[in-house]
């Protein structure tokens, strides 16, 4: 991965102190600083960091209110409370407060710690509240290959959705691929869909495995705590995996109401995903895309 | 982590992991209540004193020193200067034979004060110049009676990942007669290893999985803790 993100949050903290000093001196981080809940929260707004280190005690709030408007604007962003706030108090301030690192401030490995979970956090995203499938570097790399505005590419899939949506008999279907923290969506039949963040989304555990995954009452559900407030009940996704063995996407089926969901309905989902993949190896990086003839790029098998 | 030390491969008591396993690894043991699983559990924690390892229990489900009195009578003894607890089950601990954390801790589903109790817990056993620990969490299940799964989830993410980050073994009891098959699902998913463990005809048997070593035969567990309840 790049470079490290980092913002910092400590009014008082200076440059020579732990753990300031090491993450500074390490070449792989980039620090920015912020005094404040307030001022912290305004540049969370604006850009995505892969790790915020706070103090407890702010001067307009504390360490545990910002990582808690954290939690609300980037899930996924690590978190850790570097403080000489004692576990005691923070408790008994901010009781059931969101889930964060803790490092002691006045600790003698204090600076090594912060910057091993700082480096930790951010190559391995390990604040997200579900799993990520085993090589997710190389997945995300492998996304970054596919011309997902090539337009031919997009009327396909366009195409098959639509297909899923008649055969199936349900109102929604779409094709979508799994970002680094959300799922994005390339086609759908049946509505438009906005963004997703990925803890928000079946599909996020659907490319933790090939094949099909069926969720045949999605509100009761215990990953999906918030289901009962959109109106997707029933859900089958099939993964969509690249030649090299990266789950990219998925391409699903929604209806709702709870439904069952048979051994022929998820051979022909399969059979419709793979359909799709075809289409995103086409696009597949390359001067050509999917051009003018994807029987050809398919047929010679142009590599990207 | 540059120590040589801390690059030897953490070894167990005949017959689990008989090859042990290496630094970082997170340990999913799952089995009904009355399989044993908790048994094999916490002799997986148990410490090697010649690896200069300490080990940090995280009591849910029971009080501290009840825990730590189970893990006495399966270990064959425990050195006292070995052992911290973070006591989370609710309920006060007098009894102080072992480095505690804890006592601001509401209950099972207090994550963010569980995790502060754990974290200091552990500078202090490494303060005290323990090389490495082995983490054992009894059990994910009393979290997730506490707390919805997201937020455990998270929550085992973040400590599955400390575990690596810092080259210890991590140890996460489930019973399994308790969670339904998607929690214990993600749970495993977030360990590198898997213990399964059923109790047939009166004998403790396990198998173990892995993500590239796929899954193992059942085998008896005996003389270990066969006969011993959960």
């Amino acid at each position: 991965m790049g470079v490290i993100t980092v913002l910092y949050v400590d009014p008082e903290a200076t440059v020579g102190a732990s753990p300031l000093r090491e993450l500074i001196a390490d070449p792989a981080i980039q620090v920015s600083r912020e005094n404040s809940v307030a001022d912290a929260v305004a540049v969370l707004g604006e850009r995505t960091v892969d790790c915020v280190v706070t103090e407890y005690d702010l001067p307009d709030g504390t360490g545990v209110e910002l990582v808690a408007v954290l939690r609300d604007v980037s899930p996924d962003t690590g978190a850790i409370l570097v403080t000489d706030a004692s576990p005691a108090r923070i408790a008994e301030e901010s009781p059931g407060g969101p889930v964060a690192e803790f490092v002691p401030q006045s600790g003698a490995d204090t600076g090594e710690r912060v910057v091993e979970l700082v480096r930790h956090t951010a190559a391995n995203r390990s604040q997200t509240s579900y799993p990520l499938p085993p090589d997710e570097r190389a997945r995300l790399d492998t996304l970054a290959t596919i011309d997902l505005d090539d337009e031919l590419l997009g009327r396909a899939v366009q195409r098959v959705t639509e297909l899923a949506t008649a055969h199936f008999a349900v109102p929604q279907s779409s094709v979508n691929v799994i970002t680094e923290r959300t799922q994005e969506f390339l086609a759908s039949a049946g509505g438009e869909f906005e963004p997703t963040p990925r803890q928000d989304s079946a599909c996020t555990y659907t490319i933790l495995d090939d094949g099909v995954s069926v969720i045949e009452d999605v509100a009761a559900d215990p990953r999906f705590p918030d289901a009962d407030e959109t109106a997707i009940r029933f859900y089958a996704g099939a993964t969509l995996t690249t030649r090299e063995g990266h789950p990219v996407g998925t391409l699903c089926v929604y209806d709702d109401e709870p439904r069952v969901f048979g051994e022929a309905d998820r051979n022909y989902l399969a059979l419709l995903a793979a359909e799709v993949m075809d289409w995103l190896e086409v696009a597949r990086e390359s001067p050509m895309g999917c051009g003018d003839d994807p029987g050809r790029a398919l047929g010679e098998g142009e590599s990207p | 982590m540059t120590a040589g030390g801390r690059r030897v491969r953490f070894g167990f008591p005949a017959p689990l992991f008989p090859d042990g396993v290496e630094p970082g690894t997170n340990i999913l043991v799952t089995g009904p209540a009355d399989s044993g699983a908790r048994e094999v559990a916490l002799r997986l924690t148990q410490p090697e004193p010649y690896r200069n390892e300490a080990r940090l229990l995280v009591s849910a489900d029971v009080r501290g020193r009840h825990l730590l009195d189970r893990a006495t009578e399966v270990s064959d003894g425990i050195d006292p200067e070995r052992v911290g607890v973070v006591d989370c089950s609710g309920s006060t601990d007098e009894d102080h034979r072992f480095e505690a954390a804890g006592d601001h801790i509401d209950g099972p589903g207090d994550l963010m004060a569980i995790e502060m109790a754990v974290a200091t817990l552990y500078e202090t056993l490494r303060a005290k110049g323990f090389e490495r620990v082995r983490f054992g969490v009894f059990s994910v299940s009393a979290m997730l009676a506490h707390a919805d799964l997201r937020t455990v989830s998270r929550f085992i993410h973040m400590l599955t990942g400390r575990i690596i980050a810092t080259g210890d073994l991590g140890v996460l009891h489930v019973d399994s007669s308790l969670d339904g098959d998607v929690a214990i699902d993600v749970i495993d998913r977030l360990c590198e290893r898997t213990v399964e463990v059923r109790r047939a005809d009166g004998d403790v048997e396990l198998r173990e999985a892995g993500f590239r070593e796929g899954v193992g035969e059942w085998r008896p567990l005996d003389p270990l803790a066969a006969g011993r309840g959960s």
